[in-house]
């Protein structure tokens, strides 16, 4: 008995050692970036260790962000954009999939299969045709070229779907029995059931679209337009690695508002982007 | 007449009614653009050019002779090869490693996790710098050690493992949670079974238990993430620009830059078409085989 | 409250006849159990006269008012589902609320939380406090009005669903298996008292059910449906000791009643395995029977006092009673025979022991066992026809 308690002491400091590792590798990227954001420039490129800021830079890092880029325009597109989709995307899966689920009409095999096609399609197919038609339409750099192509998720229809279909017939028929509507049914009893699954899909699109490069890469060129994402590239490549203070000022600014999201809200969160389920 | 079935026409067109939205950007969006880029992959057209001409399979040949668009392939598939294992049995054995620990467990799943929850190409953008070859924090802590210096992400031989390296960082914590999920899910009764049948060590009851029952989950894991590394994308087109020689050339930076930089619409088109075929031949290797294992439990 | 008519209904699913012309009248006040086995039709029936279901042909009246045109929540009748199928996101307050609300308010004062600006909601809505905090303080369920369906047991949901059926004095009760979501313990506690229930609101109740001991214990009349007809409408003693058909004979009791087959002699008496019952039966000589019994309508004897023999195969022991089941040669299944404790104390597996019964008690069927035999045949429900 007393071996086996020692040995399991043993293996529990082994996988404690093997677990803090493995975190600090996983933290090390924001932790550097946040100490290095606070460091002055002489500190970064002195040779040597050095883990923590001798001095403070912070000040400097982070005004230089705002000054030399619309940051606060880029947070507030991200912010605008990110919405705009994802409240879209809402209107438009909920009733679809309420009808994909419940009420038989024609057509609804197809509609369901063509869903189902489109969940394998990612954005880079078929960004080049949207491209070419934003562009004739001379909507290139506009809000409306950053959202049109998301508003419809198939992903918010099936998931949605799924829940509407194992949503208890026995409660729809009590409903009935108890004089409501089949309009009344769908928008007070079954939608509000709803409200958890439609929670953790908006938790997956805004972060989704939030980080999304490649789609602001493609239609914005104009930096009052960018993105947070595309903001940050911006910065880069016009600092092109000379002051990686501000450089990691920035990345800690548009990270912030995720990560800080994700701190306060873990379970909804990781319930969010795991709902690819 | 009875008073249902009149309903249930009033029903059916509700039903339309409210599918029509949906329908009709789920056309204009998603199936028209997809057949419209089939169809351009099929002609000479370039951005800027007065003519489109029916161009037949020539793009695929095109495709087909040009070493970049191979580079490009195994570019790809070497990058995928590595992520997937290594960020699928990181997560996992994450996951072992974290449920079996009662204390800490909530810090580790935060740890772990928060690369998924970040902005990715800012996180880009500091592996850049933490790889940088002067002043990153590999290269002096190499110094420190008296070790020469790397050029990670700008060394051929080592710019696409490097990159490789960053991708698993970023899944893996995705993966870690969906493993949780999984083995949340695996009765306690069986581990005293195995037990009763003579599981001793944690490798026996891994062996006759957890991992069994985690077929369905991890073979789930294992698409999921190879259908994200085969878009890996942001760090060879912020970071790398495909550089150096085509070591970070990867399938969608190709398009992206055959599309939007070059405007060779048809070119571009059938570079899609190709990686639209092998997303869905992954997808379809899910529904196919994924459909299976879970009729086989 | 109000009786309800059930006139020749008919129902099939996908060319599957489901209900074949089915009668029957609920009186007002009445509890009538539906029983029968599992896809007899019965909970469609159920369906049907709520309104959720549409039948193929015949007619049901509710109050002596035609209702086939009218919409379930149109009907007033209120259901108890097996599921209790209570508003996942509504407080039990709410769920009891809802039927009211739907009822007597009108859409505008119903939708958009408007039920408290406007005076007239308002009184309603006391009223209605009124009414579900009466309904549930007879429930015992007061302490739960605030939780959500999810925090409750799956007794005390199943009183919520009650409570929601009571609240707003529908004209009948519609139950589709109430109980068979509950443990054992609980479901013959929760049966005496949906029983004492039904007696104190006068109501009536329909249940549906597929356990005959609970349409035995709780109802007033018992319909027994099987391949969607109703084979016989009676008390519970009517179908338990004069059944119509050799069916409803076997569905009915526990321990099932015996069967054995016989053939009618030329002096009109049917044989049981080679053996002459002193008991006539209106059939030709010649013809084939199926005589049945209960297992308290029989006793055991010592071999040589009987003509019909057998040996003990198993014992079954009740505690006070034992079930003795006998082996006979010829016959298809064992003969079940309850004995007291006392007697059945004496006896040992592999016995061989004889088998007396009672004339009076044999209940005679045709060779189909669909018609009864004897002077002692009750005259057939017409429905069953």
């Amino acid at each position: 008995m007393r071996r086996r308690s020692s040995s399991s002491l043993v293996s529990s400091i082994a996988s404690h050692a093997v677990l803090m590792l493995g975190a600090l590798v996983m933290l090390l990227p924001f932790l550097w970036m946040a100490l290095t954001s606070l460091k002055p420039p002489q500190e970064i490129f002195r040779f040597g260790l050095h883990i923590l800021p001798e001095q403070w830079g912070g000040a400097e890092n982070y005004g230089r962000v705002f000054s030399d880029t619309p940051m606060l325009r880029f947070l507030v597109n991200g912010i605008v954009v990110c919405s705009a989709i994802v409240v879209l995307q809402v209107l438009i899966a909920v009733p679809a999939a309420y009808a994909l689920a419940r009420i038989p009409f024609r057509g609804r095999s197809l509609f369901f299969s063509l869903i189902l096609i489109s969940l394998l399609v990612p954005i880079q197919v078929p960004s080049l045709f949207l491209y070419l038609g934003f562009a004739h339409a001379g909507l290139l750099d506009t809000y409306a070229s950053l959202v049109l192509p998301f508003i419809i998720s198939a992903f918010a229809i099936f998931l949605l779907r799924q829940h509407f279909l194992h949503f208890p017939q026995e409660v729809i028929e009590a409903a009935r029995l108890d004089n409501f509507g089949e309009f009344e049914i769908a928008w007070r009893i079954v939608l509000p059931s709803a409200r958890p699954a439609i929670g953790a899909f908006a938790v997956f699109s805004m972060v989704a679209h939030w980080n999304d490069l490649y789609w602001p890469l493609v239609v914005v060129t104009d930096p009052a337009m960018a993105t947070p994402p595309l903001g940050v590239v911006f910065f880069r490549n016009q600092e092109s690695g000379s002051d990686f203070g501000a450089l990691m000022a920035a990345a800690t600014v548009i990270s912030a508002p995720l990560i800080l999201a994700f701190l306060l809200a873990q379970r909804t969160f990781v319930r969010g982007l795991t709902s690819i389920r | 007449m009875t008073p249902l079935s009149a309903q249930k026409r009033a029903e059916a067109r509700v039903g339309l009614m409210l599918a029509a939205p949906a329908i009709l950007l789920l056309v204009l969006l998603v199936v028209l653009p997809v057949l419209a880029t089939a169809g351009f992959s099929l002609t000479d057209y370039r951005l800027g050019t007065q003519a489109i001409g029916f161009a037949g399979f020539d793009n695929y040949a095109a495709l087909w002779n040009d070493p970049r668009f191979w580079q490009s392939v195994a570019n790809t598939a070497t990058y995928t090869l590595i992520v997937v294992p290594g960020s699928v049995g990181l997560g996992l054995g994450a996951a072992l490693l974290i449920e079996s620990r009662g204390w800490l467990k909530p810090f580790y799943r935060v740890a772990y996790f928060l690369p998924v929850a970040s902005t990715f190409i800012a996180m880009a953008i500091v592996w850049e710098f933490l790889m940088n070859p002067s002043v990153g924090l590999f290269n002096q802590i190499l110094a420190a050690l008296g070790l020469p210096s790397v050029n990670f992400l700008g060394n051929p031989q080592t710019a696409l493992y490097s990159m490789a390296a960053i991708g698993i960082w970023e899944l893996t914590g995705f993966n870690m949670v969906l493993f949780m999920a999984g083995l949340s899910a695996i009765p306690r009764d069986l581990y005293d079974a195995s037990a009763v049948d003579g599981a001793e060590s944690g490798w026996d009851r891994f062996r006759m238990v957890t991992w069994p029952m985690l077929g369905p989950t991890t073979f789930f894991v294992v698409i999921i993430t190879m259908i994200r590394a085969v878009r890996v994308f942001e760090v060879a087109a912020v970071i790398t620009q495909g550089r150096p020689e085509g070591a970070t050339e990867v399938l969608l930076y190709s398009i992206y830059v055959q599309a939007f930089q070059y405007f060779n619409i048809g070119y571009a088109a059938a570079l899609i078409v190709v990686f639209l075929a092998v997303t869905a031949l992954i997808a379809l290797a899910q529904a196919r085989f994924g459909g299976q294992r879970e009729a086989n439990r | 409250m109000a009786s309800i008519t059930v006139r020749d209904i008919s129902k099939g699913f996908s060319g599957q006849p489901i209900l074949r012309n089915v009668s029957l009248d609920i009186r007002d006040g009445e509890f009538l159990s539906l029983v029968g086995p599992s896809g007899c039709g019965k909970s469609t029936l159920l369906r049907i006269i709520a309104g959720l279901e549409d039948q193929d042909g015949g007619a049901i009246e509710i109050g002596g008012r035609s209702v086939d045109a009218e919409r379930p929540g149109r009907r007033d009748v209120a259901m108890v589902f097996q599921s209790y199928a209570l508003y996942p996101h509504l407080s039990v307050y709410d769920n009891m609320a809802a039927p009211l609300r739907q009822r007597s308010l009108t859409q505008l004062q119903r939708g958009f939380g408007l039920a408290r600006l406007l005076p007239e909601a308002r009184r309603k809505e006391a009223e209605f406090r009124r009414e579900i905090e009466a309904t549930a303080a007879m429930l015992g369920i007061t302490a739960l009005l605030q939780r959500k369906p999810a925090q409750l047991s799956g007794g005390q949901r199943q009183r919520v669903a009650l409570g929601h059926a009571i609240v707003r004095h529908p004209k009948a009760f519609l139950m589709d298996e109430p109980l068979s979501n509950l443990d054992a313990k609980l479901r013959d506690t929760v049966r005496a008292e949906i029983s004492a229930l039904q007696r104190r609101l006068g109501a009536t109740f329909l249940y549906v059910t597929h356990d005959q001991a609970e349409a035995m214990t709780m109802s007033d009349r018992i319909a027994v449906i099987m391949e969607g007809r109703v084979l016989q409408i009676g008390t519970p003693s009517e179908v338990y000791h004069d059944p119509a058909d050799l069916r409803v004979a076997r569905f009915i009791g526990s321990p099932r009643i015996n069967v054995l087959p016989g053939e009618v002699d030329s002096t009109g008496r049917p044989t049981l395995l080679g053996h002459a019952v002193d008991f006539k039966v209106p059939s030709s000589a010649g013809s084939r029977v199926q005589v049945a019994f209960r297992p308290h309508d029989a006793l055991i004897c010592s071999a040589d006092d009987a003509r019909l023999t057998g040996t003990i195969q198993h014992m079954e022991n009740l505690g006070s009673d034992i079930l003795m089941h006998l082996a006979l040669p010829g016959a298809d299944e064992p003969i079940i025979v309850r004995e007291s404790y006392e007697t059945a104390a004496r006896r040992r597996l592999g016995d061989k022991v004889g088998l007396k019964l009672d004339p009076q008690k044999l209940l005679v069927f045709d060779e189909a066992g669909s018609a009864r035999l004897g002077q002692d045949a009750p005259v057939k429900t017409k429905a069953a026809s």
